[in-house]
């Protein structure tokens, strides 16, 4: 079992916490509103209210001792000084969201080993622990429903959407298909060029390395992604 | 298509040969044909970044980032000046 802290309990973060404790792990929870910790409180193994930018305060919760960090703070400046914190207390791996490429590369820089972007990656799948990532990008429609990039489950692949009757079968509309093409260049390099199939037709087959952008609820997307 | 062992052969051409046949699966959108190949082309020469290039291509295109990023990053180790391994590199960045 490894040990979490999850620093920011927004929307993402939150997510991140509950799967993580969903999943058996040992998940300490930390942010400076009150409100956000009560309300995760009994979701977690330990739910603190702190500033994470006190570098003492974090000492105090045993912060050092965490396997993987996760930083989910809205203030760049915080998230930025909070990464490098970790970092110092030398917290095995330090997975920072970042609001955009700047402050990406900041990240990056303090020492943080993993930057996410939360446009292309959802709570749950962070918190999948980074290791077979299924969803590459989410669009939230409304709080129910979200348009998702998903690797096509193996046993999709060499079905045409007809046998696969997607929507008939799991209430997800398939709005595209993300086909690699594979190229070598004149030089003889390896390249992948990417082709995007549109309302992807009926006898439209699905192959290894696809992505699919569903439309669909979110439980619905849920049910899918456990292929 | 396959010459294992044959005499004559240094293992820098049987590494020659396994990273093509790995391109040609690849190209040919048979990918684990492919990891296999160049797999088998790093046991001949290890210290191959091109090797590594290409595997790192080949596991991005059936989404495996994990082993993408290692594939280039071991390439870059290997020759640090590779643009297009620190290119593909940074676009999983985050993935």
């Amino acid at each position: 079992m490894r040990q979490f802290v999850v620093i920011g309990l927004g929307r993402f973060g939150s997510s991140v916490a509950r799967t993580l404790a969903e999943r058996g792990h040992e998940v300490l929870a930390i942010d400076s509103e009150e409100e956000k910790v009560a309300e995760i409180a009994d979701h977690v193994t330990h739910a603190v209210q702190l500033d994470a930018s006190d570098e003492k305060a974090l000492r105090s919760v045993g912060v050092a001792d965490m396997d993987v960090a996760v930083v989910s703070v809205g203030d760049i400046s915080a998230s930025i000084l909070i990464s490098l914190l970790l970092k110092e207390l030398g917290v095995g791996l330090v997975a920072s969201k970042a609001m955009d490429t700047l402050h990406a590369k900041v990240l990056r820089r303090v020492g943080a080993d993993r930057v996410i972007f939360p446009e292309r990656d959802m709570g749950v799948r962070v918190a999948d622990s980074l290791s077979t990532p299924a969803i590459f990008d989410c669009i939230e429609v409304s709080p129910t429903h979200s348009i998702v990039e998903l690797v096509a489950p193996g046993s999709f692949q060499g079905k045409t959407m007809r046998e696969l009757d997607i929507r008939a079968k799991y209430g997800i509309n398939v709005i595209a298909v993300k086909r690699k093409k594979p190229k070598i260049s004149k030089e003889g390099v390896s390249e992948i060029e990417e082709d995007l199939i549109l309302g992807p037709t009926a006898d439209e087959e699905i192959v290894h390395g696809d992505l699919l952008v569903l439309l669909g609820r979110d439980e619905d997307i849920e049910k899918l992604k456990k292929l | 298509m396959k010459k294992e062992q044959d005499k004559g052969q240094t293992p820098e051409e049987m590494a020659r040969e396994h990273l093509e046949l790995g391109k040609f699966y690849f190209l040919n959108v048979r990918y684990e044909e492919a990891i296999e190949q160049l797999k088998k082309a790093l046991t001949f020469q290890k210290d191959n970044a091109d090797i590594y290039f290409s595997l790192g291509v080949v596991y991005e295109a059936i989404n495996q980032v994990a082993d993408a990023k290692d594939s280039f990053e071991k390439a870059l180790s290997l020759q640090p000046d590779m643009k297009s391994a620190q290119e593909h590199l940074d676009k999983l960045v985050g993935v």
